[in-house]
């Protein structure tokens, strides 16, 4: 063999090396507040859905392409950002009827497990903070896009779940007020 | 919103109690007003009557519960105890010092941990406690020399009026809450047309101001329950005591009667024309 033929070898042999595939490495996300949204939806006297927003979450989530059981959320967000479009009604949700928020500051998610349920949906369970009640929810996960912004990879995921407030100690008006509230939870995070 | 079961598990039967328990003290010659079994009936139903309301409302409220302002149930029924030790002038003056500070310190542990410093959580609990010893100091006097007729006639029109003032100032549990009490007093008031006896009182005095106060409290720090309507209920107590000392000696009773009812009103009255304009301004933004 001469040197031409072990240099082609080592080329060949380096290149098969590269190429092969690398295990990938949890990568973990911080919640950009301004890109990421909370909306919920409850039904008013029975009639039609009132719509309200909670502002600027923050958190992060843990993203393992390879073992999506490794993967982690954690979200919170201040109870008083609640918007719903009505000054009076916010001024209501946040008092003792409902939030409680002077009290009850915060509204947190913690998963506890992440299951890949499709090529893009994943499954979380965790622990739903609210109102001062600890309670165990599944949130139905699909990822919605990774770029790069600004240098940074970004990643989204949008979140489906649904609660009855009775569970969380919200007891409260339920003849007028419906019991059920189903989220729609919009992260957007850059790579830590 | 209030359903019919709520007016009747909560409102209904806690006031058909008291006012069964305090006709059976007026009619049971065993019974009279003064001796200890009284004392034990009007110290132990009303404050039992209310946290039966209470249950029947909110649910039963854990140890330690998670809303604060539940703790008012707890120490609703302390105030039993408080009741009980009417013989034992320091002891229960004692127990008093210590409800008064404690039960702000509790209902307020979300305000402290967040807002206050020790400095200031300090002062604010020092001035809370005054003003609930104040009260009590105030309304027991009122009871040993009013009959029970005109001073359960002011206190259930306190009652009333912070419960009124506190569904227009938009929180319908706490104002459900106050109506508890404003029933229980309701029904106080009646059996005092039979029991209007100086004294029959004095046990339910320390339930009031708990419950009063934790309304009051609780309406300002957690909810939208503005710092004039707080000082106009709160300070009815101290207008319906001023009244006392009025010299009306020479006119009928019932303009007596009258005189007191308007000065210890008055404030409640402001307090609900405050509240009733601002729900009115709400009204144009309503949902």
């Amino acid at each position: 063999m001469n040197a031409r033929a072990i240099k082609a070898l080592f080329i060949i042999s380096l290149s098969a090396f590269l190429t092969l595939p690398v295990a990938a490495k949890p990568e973990t996300f911080k919640v950009d507040p301004v890109h990421s949204m909370i909306f919920f939806k409850i039904q008013h006297a029975g009639v039609g859905y009132t719509y309200g927003m909670f502002f600027n979450p923050e958190g992060q989530f843990v993203v393992d392409q390879e073992t999506p059981e490794n993967s982690s959320v954690t979200v919170q967000v201040k109870a008083d950002s609640v918007n719903t479009g009505n000054t009076n009604r916010d001024n209501h949700v946040k008092g003792p009827d409902f939030l409680n928020a002077r009290q009850f500051r915060v509204i947190s998610f913690k998963s506890t497990s992440v299951t890949k349920t499709g090529e893009k949906t994943y499954e979380a369970k965790g622990q739903l903070s609210l109102h001062g009640v600890e309670k165990d929810i599944v949130v139905a996960l699909e990822e919605t896009g990774r770029a790069e912004i600004r240098g940074k990879t970004a990643m989204g995921y949008e979140g489906k779940f649904r609660i009855k407030r009775s569970d969380f100690g919200m007891t409260n008006m339920l003849a007028g007020v419906g019991d059920d509230i189903t989220f729609q939870v919009s992260l957007e995070g850059a790579i830590q | 919103m209030i359903t019919g079961q709520e007016i009747l598990w909560a409102y209904v039967l806690p006031a058909a109690l008291v006012l069964v328990s305090c006709l059976g003290v007026a009619f049971t010659p065993r019974l009279k007003t003064g001796r200890w079994i009284s004392n034990v009936v009007i110290a132990v139903i009303p404050a039992a009557a209310f946290a039966l309301g209470f249950w029947q409302l909110h649910g039963w409220p854990g140890w330690v519960p998670a809303d604060t302002t539940q703790w008012v149930m707890h120490f609703a029924l302390l105030c039993i105890v408080i009741g009980l030790l009417r013989e034992s002038h320091w002891m229960r003056w004692l127990c008093l010092m210590v409800l008064a500070v404690v039960f702000p310190w509790f209902l307020l542990k979300p305000i402290i941990q967040y807002d206050w410093t020790t400095p200031v959580a300090i002062a604010w609990i020092t001035v809370y406690a005054m003003v609930i010893l104040l009260h009590i100091g105030l309304l027991e006097h009122m009871a040993r020399h009013l009959n029970a007729f005109r001073l359960s006639m002011i206190l259930t029109m306190i009652a009333g009026a912070t419960t009124v003032v506190l569904s227009l100032s938009g929180s319908l549990s706490l104002a459900k809450t106050s109506g508890i009490l404003a029933a229980i007093l309701l029904a106080a008031f009646l059996v005092s047309y039979w029991l209007p006896n100086k004294g029959f009182l004095l046990p339910l005095i320390p339930l009031f101001v708990v419950v009063m106060c934790g309304m009051w409290l609780s309406g300002f720090y957690y909810a939208k329950f503005n710092v004039i309507n707080t000082i106009l209920l709160s300070g009815s107590v101290l207008l319906a005591w001023l009244g006392m000392w009025i010299k009306l000696e020479t006119r009928p009773a019932w303009q007596k009667f009258m005189v007191h009812a308007c000065l210890a009103g008055a404030p409640l009255a402001l307090a609900f024309v405050l509240a009733l304009m601002q729900f009115m301004q709400n009204e144009a933004n309503s949902y």
